[in-house]
């Protein structure tokens, strides 16, 4: 008599759906290509990873991800621009740092920025011509591509070379 | 983590509130002599002329689950299913049913049957009577002082809270409305109150200084700014905003815009302009285009919000001080709709689970 799972009648294949759940959560140790680093240019670009909505932009010279959600209000930071390496949300126009801090509330006259105001950070790295993501402390580098690949490599059929891969930014994830 | 942290059991509680709310379905001219279907709350309703009177009654046929809103009125007075023919009359009773024509009647062969109600150019319906609060005001319409035109209906994919709190919002104007409404070199908003009462929220609001001239475009040079009065906003319980922006001279500018929350992620607005000034219809167009400006921008970023619902949880997003207090207010209010609909839960479980 063949097994059933769970006490369900066999059929198709059947997926255990709690053990894939805790797999997609583990998945979140290792890094994830996102985008070709070539569509991160000056404007913050939207993606989205193992079911979550992430925003990357260049701050500083380096790509930065976040989760694509302003603390405020929940808009899509993805929806703003970049203003002198500051990410700004274009709903109320709250700037987050290159560590996902808020410097800037404009429609208050000054005053201090509430420690809560401020974003998670994800680690974001380029190699290979490509934009990479992994949410928690990594159990891995970014994958390694025989015969280098890091700095200066070349992005496939472009001949061009890619932008500096850039070490992965420590202290996020908080 | 793909949006903020949404109470869900919370959530629920509020749109079982809101049940005993009247809401806007349609505009009162689309619904001429057949039956039409609306959806609210998540449920599909049909309203219907029957005997010169409104009616709103639950689409879905007693016999088959079929949808009444695909039937015909009879002799004036008569919902008539389109599948069997049975009979309904404006109290949702069955009165006929035509395959068995000697039969009496089961008392079970009625429809649910909601309050419904004209007002202001719209269809009203309350899903469990007696609503919780009287019809809200619209002042200028058919006052003769006042030019009142129609703003086209419009659908955002985000909770009807989500795009009431847009509306009322002012930190938002010198970013989202750039050279229309705002200017982000003065982003400030100035300190205000806000005053409750039995259905409503009233504060008076506003940027120091915004572009050119309000509520009209023109080739004004947008980077001049000028003063401007603070609007005057009226919260009505729970989705509808009466605006009005008062204007030199005497001029008065104001908006009446109700949301019907059609789920609990699509939101239909309708909305009215009124004004004591420029009231030729022949300039109307430029109302309603300007409108569509502001409202595109809105809707570009209202839609991102995530989660789609407004959080009744006010720890769930981050509300700065002065700035936010409407917010925070109106937040809060939802959050006591909620809790009484848990106490009425514990009166009549019975209830609970529609």
């Amino acid at each position: 008599m063949m097994q059933t799972i769970a006490g369900r009648p066999p059929g198709s294949n059947e997926l255990d759906t709690s053990g894939e759940a805790r797999l997609y959560f583990a998945m979140r140790h290792f890094w994830h290509p996102v985008m070709s680093s070539a569509d991160l240019g000056d404007e913050p670009a939207a993606a989205t990873l193992l079911g979550e909505r992430l925003v990357l932009a260049r701050l500083d010279g380096a790509p930065r991800c976040f989760p694509d959600l302003c603390v405020h209000r929940g808009s899509a930071l993805s929806m703003g621009w970049i203003e002198d390496g500051q990410l700004r949300c274009r709903y109320h126009g709250w700037t987050y740092g290159p560590d996902g801090v808020c410097t800037s509330i404009p429609a208050r006259f000054g005053g201090v920025i509430p420690n809560r105001a401020r974003i998670r950070s994800y680690l974001a790295a380029e190699r290979y011509g490509l934009v990479w993501v992994c949410h928690r402390p990594s159990l891995t580098g970014v994958p390694e591509v025989a015969g280098g690949g890091g700095q200066g490599a070349r992005r496939p059929g472009t001949g061009r070379p890619g932008r500096s891969g850039c070490r992965p930014q420590k202290g996020g994830d908080r | 983590v793909t949006r903020n942290q949404l109470d869900e059991a919370g959530e629920r509680l509020l749109y079982a509130g809101l049940r005993r709310y009247w809401h806007p379905v349609m505009l009162a001219d689309e619904l001429s002599d057949a039956p039409r279907a609306v959806t609210l709350l998540g449920g599909r309703v049909v309203v219907v002329r029957l005997g010169g009177t409104v009616v709103a009654l639950r689409d879905l046929c007693i016999h088959r689950g079929s949808a009444l809103s695909v039937g015909k009125v009879i002799d004036g007075d008569k919902l008539q299913c389109a599948y069997h023919g049975w009979t309904y009359d404006q109290e949702g009773r069955c009165l006929r049913i035509p395959a068995r024509p000697g039969m009496s009647i089961p008392a079970k062969a009625r429809v649910q049957r909601y309050d419904a109600a004209e007002h202001v150019g719209l269809i009203w319906v309350c899903l469990e009577g007696p609503p919780a609060m009287p019809l809200p005001e619209f002042p200028e319409y058919g006052d003769p002082a006042y030019h009142v035109i129609r703003i086209p209906t419009y659908d955002w994919r985000c909770g009807a809270a989500r795009r009431l709190e847009n509306f009322v919002d002012v930190a938002h104007l010198p970013f989202l409305h750039e050279g229309v409404l705002g200017d982000p070199r003065r982003p400030e908003v100035p300190r205000y109150q806000v005053t409750r009462d039995a259905n409503t929220l009233k504060f008076a609001a506003g940027l120091e200084v915004q572009p050119g001239n309000p509520y009209k475009r023109d080739d004004q040079d947008s980077s001049e700014l000028v003063p401007r009065e603070p609007i005057h906003y009226t919260i009505q319980m729970p989705f509808t905003v009466h605006l009005a922006q008062p204007l030199p001279d005497g001029k008065r500018y104001t908006l009446f815009m109700t949301a019907c929350p059609v789920t609990e992620k699509l939101t239909r607005t309708f909305s009215f302009g009124g004004r004591n000034y420029d009231k030729d219809p022949g300039r109307d167009a430029e109302y309603v285009d300007y409108q569509h400006v502001i409202l595109e921008q809105d809707r570009m970023v209202v839609e991102t919000q995530r989660p789609e619902e407004l959080p009744v949880d006010l720890a769930a997003e981050l509300h700065i001080g002065q700035v936010d207090r409407a917010s925070v207010d109106y937040r809060k209010w939802l959050a006591e709709i909620a809790r009484s609909a848990r106490q009425q839960d514990r009166k009549a479980p019975q209830t609970a689970a529609r």
